[in-house]
């Protein structure tokens, strides 16, 4: 077993799942607060464009991914300041499939493998190379540092950003840093799980931590450590049974949202069964 | 009961609110109200409170609005306390206004579960630094407001567990802690029971008798009482009208 420790990509491997696990639950609980689920799939698929290129280009897919996300992030930055990011669905469809539309142009009048294609759907994790290892521990600490020390703007953005605005708080900056933080992130995350998995790694463990409906504080914790815990056990368990990486992240984060919406239901049944009982009394 | 803190009038402003030749709208739509000259400058600014009343639409909202710098005018300017809305210099006023929205945030950012505390504490924001970091100044100020607006007993709880009306007071009880230089209200006691009304009247008459320039967008005939001056909104066009005037011709207006 611990020969396994051994092997580079391995390693790499799990450094990267620790690191994104920690950080990136973060944007999901910001993608779930601000309402950015559709607009999340338009960067996402943007994202999958640029590494697309990136490839046919013969460059790190990663960087392209990467600076093809941050310009969809501007793009919503600009929609959202005229008011309609969260609601521009319509919009977010048209560059969803126009994006998958030129990516299978790309896959077919080019040289690319079609293990390289399949990698950014599917993501391949221990293909990682160090520089991108890097880079996501790099991004992730800046997401973790970002959030520490500006939790109370984020918070007051989260929570009403035209009141945070009303109060004094650069609220427009704040959004778009937490938006760039977003798109970033998707684009990392297409190469740790794929483009179509994303969400293993932001979404779910954002689920699970605000379904047990804790303050935010909490919340953003809880999600980290799930995210953890479903990257390293999904990671696991992909090893232990001969499985895909990205989906056994995806059964497991997908048990941890039924398993703590679980927790919230007992938990809530046993207030209510104390609360009739002290009625009785 | 008086704020812990004396919420002063703006020392030294000559003008509360000024306009001059001011349309006010959305972008890519027709001006809700145009042409509108007004210059509210009370000789004495100590507790004034001035309505913004009208009929829907007429353009109450979107006047405050404008006023918090959410929405650019769309011709003309407007000064408030003394600073045009469009300069660079009116990011520090706006740090010292204390608005109160009409409603508390939907959808699933209006889930995200903070404490009444810490609800309280984004009226800091405008003082509190880039980190937002809070200093005893800070909490005092927090902890005087919420006391005024007698929260104590809620501080822990999730604004989300709220009824309206307490989530009302949260909101009075942020706009207090930000030792404001003007406190904007948009339809307080909107979709309050009536229990709930009562308790935002009041405080707001108590915020009024404390001495702090108020400016209020209301139907609410209650309220219209507190009034010194009103801002009356009709058919595109807005005129500045003391108590008298206002209480003359249109009876039949207000709840």
């Amino acid at each position: 077993m611990s020969e396994i420790f051994q092997i580079p990509a391995f390693t790499r491997a799990m450094v990267a799942l620790f690191a994104s696990g920690v950080a990136f639950p973060l944007l999901g609980v910001y993608i779930l607060s601000l309402e950015l689920i559709p607009v999340r799939f338009g960067v996402m698929h943007l994202s999958l464009l640029g590494a697309a290129v990136g490839l046919m280009l013969g460059a790190d897919p990663m960087l392209f991914a990467i600076l093809f996300a941050v310009a969809a992030g501007f793009i919503v930055s600009g929609l959202s300041a005229r008011g309609s990011a969260s609601n521009s669905g319509g919009a977010m469809a048209l560059l969803m499939t126009t994006s998958l539309g030129i990516v299978f142009i790309l896959f077919y009048k080019t040289n690319i493998q079609a293990i390289e294609a399949f990698n950014l759907f599917w993501g391949n994790v221990l293909a990682l190379e160090r520089g991108e290892v890097f880079l996501v521990a790099v991004v992730s600490a800046l997401i973790m540092i970002g959030s520490l020390f500006f939790l109370r703007p984020i918070s007051a953005v989260l929570f009403d950003r035209e009141t945070a605005f009303a109060y004094g708080l650069p609220a427009t900056a704040v959004y778009t840093g937490i938006l760039v933080m977003v798109c970033v992130g998707i684009g990392l995350g297409i190469r740790i799980t794929g483009a179509l998995m994303v969400d293993a790694v932001t979404l779910l463990p954002a689920l699970a931590a605000q379904s047990l409906k804790k303050n935010f504080r909490s919340t953003l914790a809880l999600a980290s450590v799930l995210g953890v815990l479903s990257n390293l056990s999904g990671f696991a368990l992909a090893l232990a049974f001969d499985l895909p990486t990205s989906p056994a992240i995806i059964v497991v984060g997908s048990l941890a949202v039924l398993a703590c919406k679980l927790i919230f239901y007992i938990q809530k049944k046993a207030e209510g069964g104390r609360y009739a009982r002290s009625e009785n009394y | 009961m008086r704020p812990a803190q004396p919420l002063a009038a703006a020392p030294g402003a000559q003008s509360i609110l000024r306009a001059e030749n001011l349309a006010i709208g959305y972008r890519r739509a027709a001006p809700v109200v145009r042409g509108m000259r007004v210059n509210y400058s009370p000789p004495d600014t100590w507790g004034r409170v001035l309505g913004f009343v009208g009929p829907n639409g007429a353009g109450k909202t979107t006047l405050l609005k404008t006023c918090l710098g959410l929405l650019q005018p769309l011709e003309g300017s407007l000064r408030l306390l003394d600073t045009d809305t469009r300069h660079s210099s009116f990011a520090s006023v706006r740090a010292r206004l204390a608005y109160i929205p009409q409603n508390r945030p939907e959808g699933n950012a209006g889930q995200l579960r903070i404490s009444v505390w810490e609800a309280v504490s984004f009226g800091r924001l405008g003082r509190s630094g880039f980190t937002g970091r809070l200093h005893r100044a800070d909490r005092e100020a927090i902890d005087a407001a919420i006391a005024y607006c007698g929260l104590e007993s809620l501080a822990g709880s999730a604004v989300q567990d709220l009824s309206g009306g307490q989530f009302q007071r949260v909101s009075i009880a942020r706009a207090m802690a930000a030792e404001p230089r003007l406190y904007l209200f948009d339809e307080p006691g909107s979709y309050l029971d009536q229990a709930g009304q009562d308790a935002v009247r009041k405080l707001i008459a108590s915020l009024a008798e404390s001495g702090a320039p108020i400016i209020l967008v209301t139907h609410d005939r209650t309220l219209m009482e507190l009034c010194d001056s009103f801002l009356f909104f009709e058919n595109g066009k807005a005129a500045l009208l003391d108590a008298k005037e206002w209480h003359a011709p249109r009876e039949g207006y207000g709840s």
